[in-house]
This record gives C-alpha cells, sequence and structure tokens, in this order.
C-alpha cells in the first residue's frame, strides 16, 4: 500500500532530521526552494545538491525510497527536455538546468515529507501562517485540510486498487490496447472511487462534527512545538547555506 | 433511574430533489442515565437518523430531543450536547483523522481547546480504559478493525461524554474485533456507569442489553428487555429481522412441540430448559424406557449445537 504511494509518505526512523522543530523544516524548505530557483551559474546550481546529500544522509531514509519519490516527474523531465534539446536555441545547456531544478524541487519536498508527519507539515503550516488569521482567512481549516488529504491518499489508493480488482474479476484489462482504450478501461474505476470518496468526506465531517470541531475559536495542541538546540543547529546551518549561496551568486563562474 | 436523554414526538424529514423523506416520525424515548440499550430494525428504518439527533449533528423538523436538560433545538447547547453524547461510526477508516493512535484520541480535545497536561492526563486514562496502551504510537493504518473502532471510542471517552451511541459500528468487524468493540461497551456500561446506545444488525449483540429498541419505517415498534422482544417471535419475524441464534432454534423445538417457554436467550437457559421439559415429561407420564432414551439423546444433540 505505501509502496504506490510513496509521496507524501512519511518514513518512521529515528533521525535528527525527524527530530527537528516542523517549523525549522519548513524554514528550511523555503530557503532551498528559494535558492533552486534563483541560483545561477554552476556553483548555484549545486549547492542545493550538495545540502540535499548532507540532508538524506542525516534523515536515514533509504537513498532507494527517496529516488522513487521523483519517478513520477521523469515523464515530465523527459517531455521538456526533449522539448529543449531540439525546439530551443541553446538547448541542452537549458535542459540541463531545467531538470535539475525540477528534481532538486521534488527531491527537497519529498526529504520533507518523508522525515515530518503530515499532521506536524500542517501544524507548522498552520503557525508559520498564523497571523493571517487576524485577515479572517481560516488558517486552521486549511491546515486540517491538507493534513487529512495525507492521511487519505493511501486509504484512497487502497480503494482504486479494490475497485480495479473487482473490474479485473469482470474481464477489464488495464494493461493492454492503446492509450484511448486504458483511459477508457479507467472510467468504470474513476466514478466508483468518486462516490466513495464523497461517501467518505461526508461520513468524515460528520464524525469531526461530533468530536467538537470548530467549537472553540483557539484549538490548542497535544503536541505543543518547542524547538531543541537541534534547531538551533539548524538555523545556523541554514545561515552559512544562505551565505554560500549569495557568494556564489556574486562570483558566479557560468556554464559556458 | 433518571432520564439522560429524552425524545418527545420527534418527526424527522430529509429534504430531498423532489420532495422530502419522513425518517423518523412522532417518537417518544428515553434513555436512562447509566443503561446499555440495544437498537435494531431493518435498514432504512431510521436507526442513523436516531443516532444524529442525539448527537445534535441534526436537529428534529418537529418535536424535541433534551439531552441532560439541553434542548437541541437551542444553537447554544449543541456544542455541549455533542461533548455528552459521542457517536462512533460504521466505517472505522472514515472516522480517525489523524497519523498515530495518541494524537488521534487527542484530536476531540485540542477541538475543546484544553491544556497539555490535562490532554495527557485525559489520554492515559482512556488508553487504559481501552487497553491500547501498547499500541499508542502506531498509525491507524497498522490496526484491525475491531482495534479502529476502539481507537475511535476512546476518542470520544477522552471528552468524558455521559452516553456513547454506536451506529452500526460492528457492522465492518470480524467475529473477533465484534467481541472486542462489544466488550469494551458492557466494561464502560458496568465499571463507570457508562450510558450505551448500541445501533447493530447481531441480534447476539442484544441480548446483554438492558433494553431492546426496534425500529420500523421510523416508528417504534417494539420496546422491553430483551427476553420481552425475543419472545414474541411473530412479531419480530414480521418486522423482518431474525431472532438470536439460540432463540431461534428454542422456537424451532417449540412449534415442534417440546415445552419449553419462549423467550430463552442463552444456551446455558435452553439446557435448563430441556432439562425440565425433559425431568417433566418423565414425571407425568412414565414414559417407556426406550422412548426417553432416544428423547433425551435429542436433548444431546441440541445442547451440542
Ligand atoms: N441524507 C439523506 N438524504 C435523504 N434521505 C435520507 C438521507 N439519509 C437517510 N435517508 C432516508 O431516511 C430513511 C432512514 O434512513 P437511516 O436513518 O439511515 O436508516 P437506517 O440507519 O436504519 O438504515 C431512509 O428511507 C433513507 O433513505
Ligand atoms: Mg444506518
Amino acid at each position: 500500500m505505501s509502496r504506490n504511494a510513496a509521496i507524501g509518505r512519511y518514513y518512521p526512523v529515528p533521525s535528527s532530521l525527524h527530530d527537528l522543530d516542523p517549523r525549522t523544516k519548513l524554514v528550511a524548505l523555503v530557503v532551498y526552494l528559494v535558492s533552486v530557483f534563483v541560483a545561477q551559474g554552476f556553483a548555484g546550481l549545486l549547492l542545493p545538491v550538495a545540502a540535499l546529500s548532507f540532508l538524506m544522509a542525516l534523515s536515514n531514509v533509504p537513498v532507494k525510497y527517496v529516488l522513487r519519490g521523483l519517478k513520477p516527474i521523469l515523464v515530465i523531465v523527459v517531455v521538456t527536455d526533449i522539448f529543449n534539446i531540439f525546439f530551443v536555441d541553446d538547448g541542452l545547456k537549458k535542459a540541463f538546468v531545467m531538470t535539475l531544478r525540477m528534481v532538486e524541487t521534488i527531491w527537497g519536498s519529498n526529504v520533507l515529507c518523508l522525515t515530518t508527519k503530515p499532521r506536524d507539515v500542517s501544524s507548522g503550516i498552520e503557525k508559520g501562517f498564523g497571523w493571517m488569521k487576524r485577515l479572517g482567512v481560516p488558517v486552521h481549516d486549511f491546515a486540517t485540510m491538507i493534513s487529512l488529504a495525507f492521511r487519505f491518499i493511501p486509504i484512497l489508493s487502497t480503494e482504486a486498487s479494490r475497485i480495479m480488482e473487482a473490474q479485473k474479476a469482470r474481464g477489464a484489462n488495464f494493461e493492454r490496447g492503446g492509450l484511448i482504450h486504458r483511459a477508457k478501461a479507467l472510467v468504470p474505476v474513476v466514478v466508483p472511487l468518486f462516490v466513495s470518496s464523497f461517501k467518505k468526506a461526508d461520513d468524515l465531517a460528520m464524525a469531526m462534527d461530533s468530536r467538537l470541531y470548530g467549537s472553540c475559536d483557539s484549538p490548542t495542541r497535544f503536541r505543543p512545538f518547542v524547538y531543541g538546540h537541534c534547531d538551533f543547529v539548524a538555523y545556523s546551518i541554514m545561515f552559512v547555506y544562505v551565505v554560500l549561496f549569495v557568494l556564489a551568486r556574486v562570483f558566479p563562474c557560468h556554464l559556458t | 433511574m433518571t432520564p439522560l436523554i429524552e425524545l418527545k414526538d420527534v418527526s424527522f424529514s430529509y429534504s430531498t430533489g423532489n420532495g422530502s423523506v419522513e425518517a423518523l416520525s412522532g417518537l417518544n424515548l428515553s434513555i436512562d442515565d447509566g443503561s446499555f440499550v440495544a437498537i435494531v430494525g431493518s435498514n432504512g428504518s431510521g436507526k442513523s437518523t436516531f443516532a444524529k439527533l442525539l448527537n445534535a449533528l441534526i436537529v428534529p423538523s418537529s418535536g424535541s430531543v433534551v439531552v441532560d436538560g439541553l434542548d437541541s433545538h437551542d444553537k447554544s447547547n449543541v456544542y455541549a450536547i455533542r461533548s455528552k453524547v459521542g457517536l462512533v461510526f460504521q466505517n472505522p477508516d472514515n472516522q480517525i483523522v489523524s497519523d498515530t493512535v495518541e494524537d488521534d484520541i487527542a484530536f476531540g480535545l485540542e477541538n475543546m481547546g484544553l491544556g497539555v497536561d490535562e490532554m495527557k492526563r485525559r489520554l492515559e486514562v482512556c488508553l487504559s480504559l481501552t487497553g491500547l496502551a501498547a499500541l499508542r504510537h502506531c498509525s491507524p493504518d497498522m490496526l484491525s478493525g475491531g482495534q479502529k473502532q476502539l481507537v475511535a471510542i476512546a476518542g470520544i471517552l477522552a471528552m468524558q461524554p455521559k452516553c456513547v451511541v454506536l451506529d452500526e459500528a460492528t457492522a465492518m468487524l470480524d467475529p473477533n474485533g465484534r467481541r472486542m468493540v462489544l466488550g469494551l461497551c458492557h466494561r464502560l456500561n458496568h465499571e463507570i456507569g457508562m450510558t450505551v446506545v448500541l445501533i447493530t444488525h447481531h441480534m447476539e449483540e442484544c441480548i446483554d442489553a438492558d433494553r431492546v429498541v426496534v425500529f420500523d419505517k421510523g416508528h417504534l415498534a417494539m420496546d422491553g428487555t430483551p427476553r420481552e422482544v425475543f419472545s414474541n417471535a411473530p412479531l419480530t419475524r414480521s418486522l423482518g429481522f431474525k431472532l438470536p441464534p439460540v432463540t431461534e432454534l428454542a422456537e424451532h423445538l417449540i412449534s415442534s412441540g417440546i415445552d419449553i417457554p419462549h423467550g430463552i436467550l442463552t444456551s446455558e437457559e435452553l439446557c435448563s430448559a430441556l432439562k425440565a421439559a425433559y425431568a417433566r415429561e418423565v414425571h407425568s407420564k412414565g414414559v417407556h424406557a426406550n422412548e426417553v432414551h432416544a428423547k433425551g439423546s435429542s436433548a444431546k444433540v441440541v445442547h451440542d449445537v
């Protein structure tokens, strides 16, 4: 079950990365993503890779598992690469930069998801965007929505494979035929899946209502956020990273 | 005993695209504090509607539902009612919101805005009541169906309700899971005086209840002790549900001419009733030895069943 939903799956192993406060990890992700997108030059592009390799070593999550999370973007990467290489001036270089950026983005987000419980990710977001509550934005509800979405990914993917088995037993074939044939074969899977997700959403809403969701203006947290000294170390490393990055930006060594 | 929940002349209609469906009509019922009430009835008879009314998830179209003195029509009472009456649903996957057992139990408490120390204190109590302490750090995905329902019950217990309503909460479980959930309900009822409303399709789950209420097409069809309800075999059959297996067997024996009382619920009762019937027969008729032998052995077969 957890195999076919490798994106966003928490990988529970003890590690210093797992123990970090989710706020720290979210800030790190933002710093990292900004660096990926403003990167220029060879050093600028490779710095995020170096940082990620370091984080992966810290995380104790098997490399294989992290890389599996990159599979879904493989198609997009290949298509844009072909497009760039054949139709764009200086395409090879652009394709290289683009590929690196996409891989770095997904890879980085994966490292966060693998080492942080979905509920912590969403609470971290809630905390980070807490100031928007004063503007009337329902931050708590958004955060809850995100964590529920994470919880229901494996449940719905199990449901989908169950429906597919049932349709196979009735003679459906999802492996053979052209693209259109296969897409058509999926219709009797998607429709019942929609119906059952609505039912689930309805049940879940009732269960949450009956457990007093929304009854209190300031819901509390069972696991309050506390910064440990690991977090201070992490912020220091981030600072060094930013400095290195700015240096790489100021003194670029260009690809060509 | 004092009533905890009182329904007076309750009707409820769902509005649908083409008109409205009356799910309950003119229901009068009160549930005593500390009692164990089983609710049965065929599909669509209004059991789930009834459950949602108790919890103020819906309010009656007419009539009133009063929980511990609080009328559900009054909007300011809604959250207080929900904290007094907890609801457990049929599908365990659709009611667990968090990714560990502990966090899920704490969900209701977070919503109530309690402090961390109070949450921890209540969590420990619930874990020990439900026997989930060893699984506290587990992800719900790793639990069996029965264990998931225990988590759902624990999450409700943490809110310290007076009553737990289980809407076919055992329907999707294997026999072992059903035993776990039912055992917990009875323990809560005996040990901490929790009021339990158990909606079920399994008649054998009603046997140990204080009271069985039968719904039929949105009306109250029968109401009494399990013995009173199940001794009226013709009426229960016409309402479209089966008797508990042992009662069913006893009714067959009665209709084939064996002199035992109606409304037998357990195999122990059936045994002693058969023994008594056998003794009466031997005593009054002075039957032939070989006949006695034949009757004795048929009684024994029955016992083994
Ligand atoms: N959301 C709904 N909208 C319209 N009709 C409903 C809805 N829920 C239940 N009903 C109808 O109300 C009646 C009682 O349903 P319900 O309380 O779910 O019965 P039970 O739980 O005993 O099977 C049924 O006829 C059902 O079709
Ligand atoms: Mg129902």
